[in-house]
């Protein structure tokens, strides 16, 4: 049991993080060198699952995604994809809770990214894309690693809504919180008391090196 | 000493009915999740009766243990299994004098409500009996999935699990189910139609959005345990509470939300 949960819960924070790169990342980059219409709402709901209770959110996503609902009955019978009690569902309920975690500092790193060296790559011919490949993801990737730990620290951590949309089922969808919450409530303390020593062994982990990445990205924009 | 523990309830117990707010009447009752609604309606019935305040918690019963277990106030623990009770008790967490069956349930096969997922011949109503050739059934590729109780703390997927394990199904049914952390969970589930099939009591079942297929045949009846925890301070309160329960009005509203008398 503690294997597999440990190993799905990997599984499950790295394809939500990385997931959450592409679009959090693009949609970070999208925010930080452009303006229009409803800039600011946009934002405010891309921040609204880290302000809301994980259970607010796993609610949403259920009744959002569900087999009632149009998006879950679409998905069932154009691909035979169902989202809830499977491994897809944890992923999503881990993608949605930690996007904030990703946007905020890669955006906070392309905003950081001196305007006057993008100028002077157009200015040199440079197109749009390659300005992005070549100055400013270059300038800003360690804010956006950093991010990118937490929101894998964070889904590690996933516990309301996961819940609430991959459901616990052993082997499959259940995580290393929920099979915690499931050993405490059995009373089977030695699975607890393992399970919780390998997550915060994990996350501590992740955080050092979370740190250290922010640290030496800061000296780097200083220098 | 059952003279001295009666002599010690009624000098308790007079005062209280005398004034009753000399001491404020509180009880904190753990009740297993399917009895949710029916215990609902006895405490706002049982509140207009008695000047008391009582404040219900419902999870599975395994969980319930567990919480007294690490010390919460509980005065009154009811469990959907004697199994639950027996831990309590050999744990010292209840008043082993206090405990006394109050009511019974059965098990019931649920479907959604919807004509979605394809269903053995459906009995019209609970009192049908699921027979193991429906059991069966619950093997073919339209039940994608089954939710049960997690049998290591919900009693109805204990029960369930029994019963599928005397009807050899329990290997071959295993990958579909869905653990749920309690009973109403399980109806929740079939409910929205993310699982095709459902282990429930017939008490969940009533007035719900499902379709019950008929009583799974358990391996006795369901008999619901209740004791005063023996930390409570509340005791002589407790028991005159767990007294109610076993009153004609109480036994009704139990039947109300389909649960069985006691034999």
């Amino acid at each position: 049991m503690v294997w597999s949960a440990i190993e799905l819960s990997l599984w499950v924070a790295g394809v939500a993080t990385l997931l959450n790169l592409l679009l959090g990342g693009s949609l970070a980059y999208l925010l930080a060198r452009r303006d229009f219409a409803g800039k600011g709402l946009l934002e405010a709901l891309l921040t609204l699952p880290m302000v809301l209770p994980p259970t607010v959110v796993g609610y949403y996503l259920l009744v959002l995604l569900g087999r009632h609902s149009a998006i879950g009955t679409a998905l069932e019978s154009w691909f035979g994809i169902r989202l809830i009690f499977t491994i897809e569902g944890a992923i999503i309920a881990a993608m949605v809770v930690t996007f904030p975690l990703v946007l905020k500092p890669a955006r906070a790193a392309f905003e950081a990214v001196d305007p006057q060296l993008v100028q002077a790559a157009k200015v040199l011919g440079l197109s749009n894309f390659a300005v992005f490949c070549r100055i400013s993801l270059p300038l800003a990737w360690r804010g956006i690693l950093a991010g990118l730990m937490l929101a894998f620290a964070r889904a590690m951590g996933e516990f309301g809504a996961t819940l609430m949309l991959a459901g616990s089922i052993p082997g499959k969808t259940q995580t290393l919180s929920i099979a915690i919450y499931e050993a405490v409530q059995a009373g089977d303390q030695h699975s607890a008391n393992a399970l919780v020593m390998v997550t915060s062994g994990l996350c501590i982990a992740l955080l050092l090196l979370a740190q250290w990445l922010t640290r030496r990205s800061s000296a780097a924009s200083r220098s | 000493m059952r003279l001295f523990c009666a002599l010690t309830m009624l000098t308790c117990t007079l005062p209280l009915s005398g004034t009753s707010l000399a001491a404020p009447c509180e009880l904190t009752i753990s009740a297993a999740a399917s009895l949710t609604g029916a215990f609902k309606a006895i405490a706002t019935q049982y509140q207009q009766l008695q000047p008391c305040k009582l404040t219900l918690n419902f999870a599975a019963s395994g969980v319930l243990v567990q919480q007294l277990r690490h010390g919460a106030p509980v005065d009154l623990l009811a469990t959907a299994d004697q199994q639950s009770m027996d831990l309590a008790e050999a744990d010292a967490l209840i008043d082993p004098a206090s405990r006394q069956d109050f009511i019974v349930n059965r098990l019931v096969l649920i479907v959604p409500a919807s004509p979605a997922a394809t269903s053995p011949q459906a009995g019209s109503e609970t009192s049908a009996t699921v027979t193991s050739a429906d059991l069966q059934q619950l093997t073919a590729p339209a039940y994608l999935r089954i939710a049960i109780g997690n049998p290591a703390t919900v009693p109805a997927g204990r029960y369930a699990k029994d019963s599928l394990q005397q009807a050899g199904l329990w290997p071959a049914l295993s990958p579909k189910l869905v653990q749920a952390a309690n009973v109403r969970q399980v109806l929740d589930y079939v409910v929205r139609g993310e699982a095709e099939a459902g282990f429930v009591y017939a008490s969940d079942a009533k007035g719900q959005q499902v379709r019950a297929l008929g009583l799974v045949p358990a391996t006795g009846p369901i008999r619901y345990p209740l004791a005063i925890s023996s930390t409570s301070k509340h005791a002589a309160q407790a028991r005159v509470f767990s007294q109610y329960l076993r009153t004609q009005a109480a036994q009704q509203i139990l039947l109300q939300y389909g649960f069985s008398p006691l034999e």
